[in-house]
């Protein structure tokens, strides 16, 4: 029986570098999933998401929920060039990114869940649209500022519906 | 050298990947209403995961058993609907429906709204369900809900009240074991 729920890839950082990609995505899943566990070399940084290498500033969006204080909060990002996963720092930053529908080409839907602990701990969750134009083939993650510790960590899955 | 630390967020993404089944799928293109009916008991829990559009721009709701009754219980979400404010709301009962998933927000044939709902315990017969979701697109809303009802779920239906669901939107259940 064909899986339904399939690592594509895993990615540890054995050198501490900017990003982790992961290329030539199969085209043969339903939805994509992204777990991410990792840091930042030094000081505050976030993590940021690009698909297919496109840095246009027209084609990300964002809105956010997140918990920082006793207030919950709320922010609407665009014309960032990517897609905000949530800030990193030397301590913990856990997220999830699904991806839904990648092999369509027109927007691109996903939704995030993470945790971070710069100050204290933050709870993020959020949607998020790509505008791009083609097909998912190449997913980015990048601490915006500064490196990914060693020992960062992504795994993509396939999620493949009946 | 490896990161040491936990958190929920990881624990839900790695799932152990011969444990997550897709059960079935709904190709609801032109429907109002599309229901997973005789759903296996051999599972812990569900996961749907949904993409929809509809002409109306409305939401989709959700009903276990076909129960149309004021038996669904306590709610509350919380949600985005202008940038920078988060906004919640809370109800001790709800009529008809369980889950109000995020809106549409899209009319267009080519453009899904995601939501993903967890429905825990299903095959339990001794105690009530619960169910949360997370959605949206161009906003987003959390939304948890019970059903105050004993019985074991064996179906779920989703519907609009007016209009249908465009063309590709789709309903995707998974069983975890």
């Amino acid at each position: 029986m064909a899986l339904t729920y399939e690592p594509i890839a895993t990615t540890t950082v054995g050198t501490a570098t900017p990003s982790i990609t992961f290329s030539s995505i199969p085209q043969t899943y339903t939805d994509l999933r992204i777990v991410f566990s990792g840091k930042s070399t030094t000081g505050l940084s976030s993590l940021i998401l690009r698909l297919n290498n496109d840095t246009s500033t027209a084609n990300y969006y964002g809105y956010n929920m997140y918990s920082q204080s006793t207030t919950p909060t709320g922010s609407f990002e665009s014309s960032l060039g990517y897609i905000n996963v949530g800030a990193m720092a030397v301590s913990l930053n856990s997220s999830v990114i699904d991806i839904f529908k990648y092999t369509i080409t027109t927007y691109r839907a996903l939704l995030i869940r993470g945790s971070n602990s710069y100050t204290s701990l933050n709870e993020r969750r959020a949607s998020a649209k790509w505008l791009g134009t083609t097909a998912i083939t190449t997913v980015t993650l990048t601490s915006s500022s500064n490196n990914l510790e060693v020992g960062s960590m992504a795994t993509l899955y396939g999620i493949k519906a009946a | 050298m490896p990161i040491f630390g936990i958190t929920a967020s990881q624990i839900q993404g790695h799932l152990v990947v011969d444990s997550f089944d897709s059960i079935a799928t709904i190709s609801a293109s032109g429907l109002a209403t599309a229901t997973f009916s005789s759903i296996p008991q051999t599972y812990k829990s569900l996961h749907i995961r949904v993409g929809v559009n509809d002409s109306n721009n409305i939401t989709t709701g959700v009903r276990f058993n076909g129960d149309t009754s004021a038996s669904y219980g306590a709610s509350t979400s919380m949600y985005i609907t202008t940038p920078s404010n988060v906004l919640g709301s809370s109800s001790s009962t709800t009529t008809g429906t369980l889950l109000s998933l995020a809106p549409s927000g899209y009319t267009s044939s080519s453009v899904f709204v995601p939501s993903m709902i967890d429905i825990f315990d299903y095959t339990s017969t001794n105690k009530n369900k619960l169910a949360t979701s997370i959605g949206g697109l161009d906003s987003f809303k959390i939304y948890s809900s019970e059903w105050v009802n004993t019985a074991a779920i064996t179906s779920i239906t989703f519907y609009i009240p007016t209009g249908t669901w465009g063309t590709g939107c789709t309903f995707e259940l998974y069983g975890v074991k």
